[in-house]
């Protein structure tokens, strides 16, 4: 009987194992292709624009999307390192030279779900110009498929001043949080970038006011 | 050229359907400066999506232009293109930004013209700068700008491990050479 009982033991613990280990080998698994993308948008990052490099190290809310555990080990890295940290959507990683001059304002800056965001740009004359929002969740203003349909995506052409203004509403489906505008623009056969910030509103109406301070840095 | 690009731009107004990889025209004389525009549609055709890496084509669906090539004005009237992409994501997420560089080949009235492209995609749209028209073997100055819509067709690729699949696009948009 003891023998027995050590026997169903031993089994049961064996079971419990086998059942941990494919999960435990997924989330590893994972976790190492969430970091491993981190890691090669950071680098890039960091060897692009300072607007970028600013937020290279937020991968919370985006490995948290992804379900992985890594979101968590983001997290507390974040907690305890000793850059200050703003979550917010991942930099761009553009693999072009961005030599066109452009800038950009939103407004409003803090902006509640339904809220208008209107975007006014400066750049060349005749420039083209394409741009999308991209929120707290990584999710793009677009439309499904491509993006999540929580509005600002759209084209154009700058007039003869080197201005293009563009709006768009924030849906209702919006995450809150931080968020800024990848915006494109295309000259004479070459390239120029800005990434203007803005917020959505949490339940109380606040929005991460570092953020927002971080672009007029 | 101001007044193509108005037009090129109430083109695009009026016409939603229309689309552009790339458009120029040309001129005829060695590194003479070349003016042009064109709408062009093409589908595009991508072996995998998304994707680090990869090359792909599009194919005529419809173009439209005008430029000169050299003293002849020369009609753009189709579009095909080749080009190495790259369409990184991140788990769970579908890709922002896309970007691709390669060449498009204008059937016109004059003879076929080469432009060598780079595209942006943010979403559903894209920005296209243009360099390098080439006609008739000869390369001539001038670089240009347009946007373009970029609608992907159904089924389309995650990012998830194993993920990626071939992807169908319509692409359409419009461009400009500016003479320099």
């Amino acid at each position: 009987m003891r023998l027995s009982a050590t026997a169903t033991r031993i089994c049961v613990l064996l079971v419990a194992l086998s059942a941990c280990a494919p999960s435990v080998g997924a989330s590893q698994s994972g976790a190492t292709v969430a970091d491993e993308q981190s890691t090669s948008q950071g680098t890039a990052a960091e060897t692009s624009t300072d607007q970028q490099s600013s937020s290279v190290l937020d991968t919370t809310e985006s490995a948290a999307a992804a379900g992985t555990d890594s979101a968590g080990d983001a997290k507390s890295k974040g907690e305890t390192g000793d850059m200050p940290r703003v979550k917010g959507p991942r930099p761009a990683d553009l693999p072009f030279d961005l030599p066109v001059a452009v800038s950009s304002e939103l407004s409003p800056l803090c902006a509640e779900r339904g809220d208008e965001i209107t975007m006014e740009v400066t750049t060349e004359p005749g420039a083209a110009i394409g741009y999308q929002a991209v929120y707290s969740d990584n999710g793009g203003g677009g439309a499904v498929p491509m993006g999540e349909g929580y509005g600002g995506n759209d084209r154009g052409y700058a007039d003869d001043d080197g201005a293009f203004t563009s709006s768009w509403i924030v849906g209702l489906n919006a995450p809150s949080g931080p968020a800024r505008v990848d915006l494109v623009v295309g000259y004479e056969g070459e390239f120029g970038y800005d990434d203007p910030h803005f917020a959505v509103a949490d339940a109380d109406g606040n929005c991460p006011e570092e953020w927002l301070a971080e672009k007029e840095n | 050229m101001k007044k193509i690009m108005t037009l090129l731009a109430a083109t695009a107004l009026v016409g939603s359907a229309l689309f552009a990889t790339a458009g120029a025209a040309t001129a005829s004389e060695d590194g003479s400066p070349a003016v042009g525009a064109a709408i062009i549609a093409c589908q595009a055709h991508l072996p995998a999506w998304p994707t680090a890496g990869s090359s792909g084509t599009c194919t005529n669906t419809a173009a439209a232009g005008v430029g000169l090539h050299g003293t002849t004005p020369a009609t753009i009237t189709s579009v095909n293109a080749s080009f190495d992409y790259s369409e990184p994501c991140f788990l769970g997420e579908p890709p922002l930004l896309g970007n691709a560089s390669g060449t498009a080949t204008l059937g016109s009235s004059a003879g076929p013209i080469s432009v060598s492209f780079d595209w942006v995609r943010v979403g559903l749209t894209a920005v296209v700068v243009t360099s390098g028209p080439n006609a008739g073997g000869h390369d001539h100055g001038g670089a240009g700008a347009g946007v373009a819509a970029f609608a992907p067709l159904p089924p389309l690729g995650t990012c998830a491990p194993g993920g990626s699949i071939p992807l169908t696009a319509q692409v359409a948009g419009v461009a400009a050479t500016a003479g320099l």
